[in-house]
């Protein structure tokens, strides 16, 4: 054994990340096989596009939920964001305000919303899913007296385009998530800000004590991931032609089993994008499957329910052997 | 030193024979006795360090001996857990207390073994509220309190909220009781209630042994003193026998033969300047300076807020006034950012908590406080250049390792403790503020790291050492300043610095009147 | 020992300083407070609506007090562990609809039907106890999942559609009323009255309270922390089920789409009515207050012409500011300590 240190070794831990990632991929590859015998038509160019639609939006904010919770902690307003910001979208077309000045409104009050969470965790000091569960009252709230339940409808080709446009047969959805995933991949692995992120969600004392201004890291984070609920909420506005306030209920479950099952703690201090996405395809494809197989529509909060409690109670199993050593 | 004989074991209630301890190799207790008799308070005296806490761990069995007997009135007994111990009728307070603020200091007392009611409610779990409430508030009149049983704990003062952890043992019939440190944070008012109440304890036949660095409080109160010095007996006497000086030089008596690798450094400009530095009651107007090239070291015993004065320093507390100057310019700090940017680094008391990521690699560690200067375009982390970074500190610094990938926590105290100096390295800081550098740390690295130490200072760096360890004082510092309850109390060159005097200020609670020269 | 300790303490503690100590006065303080609000938006709402203080109102407001304050306790009882539970609306949905459908659908007898569905209720809560205490697997996430799961279960199992109660008994929990007072609401007092008790009275109750206030004291004082936890988890779904109960009896029918969002609604309550997310405090009387001071607004919005759709809003806010004020005077009580020095 030497004394001094070998750099540049792939490590063992590389190996076991992707390791990881395997039993999920494997799921995936055997659902896909079972939904494909059950309805052949799983395998069609248009149900390949609409998987690809759906991975594409739910990927993209499961990205931003994940980066939440790798800094140790949580987002549950996210359904109520994309409710708000698709409603705020139809009604600010139907105003007559330019796509181009609705988009950038919409980021607009994402980041208010964000830079709100992070106010109410980082200097008053609420736990993150406590001021998150409040916000996703409160945006609802807002979104049923704004709309007072009913859908608002948009008209403008141009915005419709980013929900039902395709590019080369991709749907643009799915070329949104490949930009968000890429980017978010190498900030979160390549940037001191990704670095960050990790360490505040292993130690966050030992990370302030080395300088690292934690409150911003975790601002940005919680911007992020609002902003990118927001980009959810108009791809769907645009998707389905209208601004829905009933939209996304249940969506931060969703968004929060894909992360888990692409192995990101719920605790924090771990996740990456790859297994995200990797997650968010299993979750669309356990979507896919209940509407392919035919299984009946009512039996779907069930099943998502007990997805995202094996995955954590796997992440739990994870952690104890983690520990345990 | 003429000392009273131990008395034989006829009659004790409490009877350690050559206990010994040792952890991972190091040796924390070897064969120390002592007796205790009832109705007898026993004074256990030593530095940090000395094995007092790890001897009371094995009596009140959280720790398992090694070697040696305990017996209780003569009979051999092992303590297996708190539990037991707690049964045998060995009661410990602790320094921290163990209290629910919100419920009264009787529920507190009665915690998890609440008397039921008779019948079938009481099956059920009824508490016998009534007798809950009786029997603690008689013993806490007994204790002299001050107060009713029925008060939250939460509006009762540090002294009385002490009382109620006393009363938790003398509720259950403890014949022993043990205090570790009791008056470390207690005003002297409540200082001289609590060596009342211990007479009390006393006059009823309970054994008290009490764990203390406050010769001149405790020497009011005690019968017989027992010193112990590197985890073995130095010496026991009465307490009306011995002297405060004798006393501390039991404790502090050993041959200074360790040579310390002090270079010799030329010590420059004054590159900090703290003035009136004060929080809340917990620092009290505190005025020091720190040139660069100068070891500055600051003794004291627990309590002493040695570790909340570096904090202060390093920016991580709120609260502080006072002014902090570097390099003459007077800096405002919101949070360690600041710190770290004026030039300060930390090596934090608990080094496995707030000082590494345990599981992050050694690069990943040592690269933290310098991430954002080894970028390149577009702010794209160099990895190149950050393991290159951690690999030429694995080497200049030795850290044992076998990859410079590998999770720190893999790696032995002393490696660690590289490993958090490397990290503030890479910035070159002005100031390195070193918290207990060497605890916890194996004989072979602790050489290494004082080595270490003696190098900054020789190249130009202001270093403050926050130590317990006398010897590591004395070899190391150019300058000693004792601190004790959040003051300072005394000041030495190198020269003028020996043990006693270190000691005798430690335990002083008289500030000494400071300049800003 | 006792006689005369008992008769020697109570005189030494009549003669001591302090005894209404001041933690007791501050809640009173905090319920006070309650009540006068509740009073005042009572006073406003029937200057806007004479309608507010009619028999038939106060009876509708009762029957909500009486879900909402059971559903509120449990919620209580978890928040004290320092914990969250967000699924009791679906537990509540959940027992009725198992309820339902043994009682019309397989047959079986009334009293088994709730039995059963209580059954469930209890097997639910103690799921989230084990999880939390033994898997370390946080609170909310795990009651998150819940609410899916449960409300999901009953969603699939009947379609969506309801199953109809035609049985009177179980009717009657939810309808009927003995001299004039709504059996949901004597239902209410016996469960607060047993709650209040077990809180206040008994070991388990206590070491609740414990757990919650410092989870080391409580271990160290050999209090088997674990077991504590899931009997408070399984509490409060007990709670959630037998207002499941009563919610099915009332409707007449196990309705799996019931009780959406009343777990934010009892979070709401709870906190108003003093039980603080760092654990460890909270009193039924105040979750009470603060239940119906929840059911007063709900209630005031209708009669006052608002549309409902600025309950979720106004829930929302309500939680936000409670918890607000929670945490900034209890980081400030905290600093000021840490400051003297204790």
């Amino acid at each position: 054994m030497s004394d001094h240190a070998i750099a540049g070794e792939p490590s063992l831990l590389s190996r076991v990340a992707a390791a990881r990632e395997l039993p999920t991929v494997v799921a995936i590859a055997v659902l896909a096989l079972v939904i494909a015998i059950g309805n052949p038509s799983f395998l069609s160019l248009y149900n390949m596009q609409l998987l690809g639609k759906e991975v594409g939006v739910l990927g993209m904010m499961a990205i931003g939920e994940m980066v939440v919770i790798i800094t140790g902690g949580i987002d549950l307003s996210a359904g109520a964001v994309v409710a708000l910001t698709s409603v705020l979208a139809a009604m600010g077309l139907q105003a007559g305000i330019p796509v181009g000045l609705v988009v950038l409104g919409i980021v607009f009050v994402c980041v208010l919303i964000g830079l709100a969470h992070s106010f109410f965790i980082n200097t008053v000091g609420l736990a993150p899913f406590i001021i998150t569960l409040g916000t996703m009252s409160i945006l609802r709230g807002v979104v049923l007296v704004l709309t007072t339940g009913y859908p608002v409808k948009i008209t403008d080709p141009g915005f419709l385009l980013l929900g039902q446009g395709n590019l080369l047969g991709v749907p643009l959805q799915f070329i949104l998530l490949i930009v968000v995933a890429v980017i978010a991949g190498v900030a979160l692995t390549a940037t001191p800000f990704g670095r960050y992120v990790y360490t505040i969600g292993n130690n966050p004392v030992a990370t302030r004590l080395s300088g690292v201004r934690v409150s911003r890291v975790t601002t940005f984070a919680y911007v992020q991931a609002s902003v990118l609920f927001g980009l959810g909420g108009l791809v769907y506005a645009a998707r389905l032609g209208q601004g829905m306030p009933g939209i996304g209920n249940g969506l931060e479950l969703s968004l929060i089993a894909a992360a888990v099952i692409g192995g990101t703690s719920i605790t924090g201090g771990a996740g990456t994008v790859w297994g995200t996405a990797i997650g968010a395809v299993l979750i669309s494809l356990i979507m896919n499957a209940l509407n392919m197989l035919r299984v009946s529509y009512f039996w779907q909060d069930f099943v998502m329910g007990l997805v995202i409690v094996l995955a954590v109670m796997f992440d739990a199993l994870n952690r104890k052997r983690r520990v345990a050593r | 030193m003429a000392l009273a004989p131990m008395p034989d074991d006829q009659g004790a209630l409490l009877s350690v024979e050559g206990l010994s301890k040792a952890f991972h190799g190091v040796a924390a207790l070897s064969d120390v006795s002592l007796q205790l008799r009832a109705g007898e308070i026993l004074a256990l005296v030593g530095e940090n360090g000395a094995g007092k806490s790890t001897l009371i761990k094995i009596l009140t069995g959280v720790y398992a001996k090694d070697r040696g007997r305990i017996l209780l009135d003569g009979a051999e007994v092992v303590p297996a857990s708190p539990k037991e111990a707690f049964a045998l009728g060995i009661g410990v307070i602790h320094q921290e207390f163990h209290l629910v603020p919100e419920m009264s200091a009787a529920e507190n007392i009665f915690l998890g073994r609440q008397p039921h009611k008779s019948g079938p409610l009481g099956r059920l779990g009824a508490i016998d509220k009534a007798r809950v409430l009786a029997r603690s508030q008689q013993v806490l009149d007994e204790l002299g309190g001050d107060f009713s049983a029925g008060t939250p704990v939460k509006n009762l003062g540090v002294g009385q909220q002490q009382l109620v952890e006393i009363a938790k043992a003398l509720a259950f019939d403890a014949r022993i009781v043990i205090m570790d440190e009791p008056t470390a944070t207690l005003s002297s008012t409540d200082v001289a209630k609590l060596l009342d109440v211990m007479r009390r304890m006393k006059a009823r036949g309970i054994g008290v042994v009490f764990i203390t660095h406050r010769l001149e409080e405790i020497f009011s109160v005690a019968d017989r003193v027992v010193v112990l010095r590197d985890g073995r007996n130095a010496g026991a006497g009465n307490a009306a026998d011995l002297t405060v000086e004798q006393t501390i030089a039991l404790m502090v008596g050993r041959h200074l033969d360790k040579l310390y690798p002090k270079e010799p450094a030329v010590i420059g400009d004054v590159v900090l300047s703290v003035e009136r530095l004060s929080r809340g009651r917990l620092l009290r107007d505190l005025t020091f300076q720190l040139r660069r090239g100068e070891i500055l070291g600051f003794a004291g015993l627990v309590g002493a807020k040695r570790t909340e004065l570096m904090r202060a320093l390093f920016g991580a507390d709120g609260d502080v006034s006072g002014r902090i100057l570097i390099d003459g310019k007077e800096v405002s700090m919101t949070g360690p950012e600041d710190a770290v940017r004026h030039g300060i680094g930390l090596v934090p008391e608990d080094r496995k908590l707030q000082g590494l990521i345990l599981n992050m690699s050694i690069e990943a560690n040592v690269s933290l406080p310098s991430l954002s200067r080894l970028t390149r375009w577009l702010a794209i982390v160099d990895r190149g250049r950050e393991r290159a970074l951690a690999a030429d500190f694995v080497d200049r610094l030795r850290i044992k390792a076998q990859r410079v990938d590998q999770q720190v926590h893999f790696l032995s105290g002393g490696n660690q403790q590289k490993v958090v100096l490397a990290k503030w390295l890479a910035l070159k800081p002005k100031i390195l503020i070193l918290d207990e550098p060497t605890r916890g740390v194996d004989v072979g690295a602790k050489a290494e790291i004082h080595a270490l130490i003696s190098r900054f200072a020789a190249l130009g760096m202001g270093v403050i050492m926050v130590s317990s360890e006398l010897p590591e004082i004395l070899g190391m510092c150019d300058r000693v300043l004792v601190m004790s309850k959040g003051a300072i109390t005394g000041e030495f060159t190198r020269d003028e610095a020996t043990q006693e005097k270190i000691m005798a200020c430690a335990i002083s609670v008289v500030p000494v009147a400071r300049s800003a020269a | 020992m006792s006689q005369s300790a008992n008769a020697e303490g109570l005189a030494t503690i009549g003669g001591k300083a302090q005894h209404a100590s001041g933690w007791t006065r501050l809640l009173r303080r905090r319920e006070l407070t309650v009540v006068y609000a509740i009073i005042a938006l009572s006073i406003v709402i029937q200057l806007v609506n004479h309608n507010f203080a009619t028999l038939f109102n106060f009876q509708v407001m009762v029957r909500q007090i009486a879900i909402f304050g059971l559903i509120s306790l449990g919620e209580m009882i978890v928040i004290i562990t320092a914990g969250i539970d967000l699924s009791m609306g679906s537990v509540v949905a959940l027992v009725g609809v198992v309820e339902a459908m043994l009682v019309s659908r397989a047959g079986w007898p009334p009293f088994l039907s709730l039995g059963a569905g209580l059954v469930a209720a209890v097997l639910i809560g103690a799921y989230h106890g084990v999880a939390v205490s033994k898997w370390a697997i946080p609170s909310f996430i795990i009651t998150l999942g819940s609410l899916s799961l449960w409300r999901g279960l009953a969603t699939g199992v009947t379609r969506s559609y309801p199953i109809l109660i035609a049985d009177e008994h179980l009717r009657w929990i939810g309808q009927g009323i003995v001299l004039g007072v709504p059996a949901p609401l004597i239902i209410l007092v016996l469960v607060a009255v047993v709650v209040w008790f077990v809180l206040n009275s008994t070991s388990f109750g206590r070491n609740i309270y414990a757990v919650g206030g410092n989870i080391e004291a409580a271990r160290l004082s050999g209090i088997p922390v674990a077991r504590v936890l899931i009997g408070a988890y399984t509490l409060a779904s007990l709670l959630a089920g037998v207002a499941g109960v009563i919610v099915a009896g009332r409707m007449a029918q196990g309705l799996p789409s019931v009780a959406g969002g009343y777990e934010l609604n009892a979070i709401a309550a709870a906190i108003i009515g003093g039980t603080s997310f760092f654990g460890g405090v909270g009193t039924v009387p105040g979750v009470l207050l603060g239940s119906a001071f929840m059911v007063v607004i709900d209630n005031s919005l209708i009669l006052m012409n608002v549309s409902a759709y600025w309950y979720t809003l106004v829930v929302g806010s309500v939680i936000v500011l409670a918890v607000t004020i929670d945490v900034v005077s209890t980081k400030r009580r905290r600093r000021a300590e840490e400051l003297m020095g204790v």
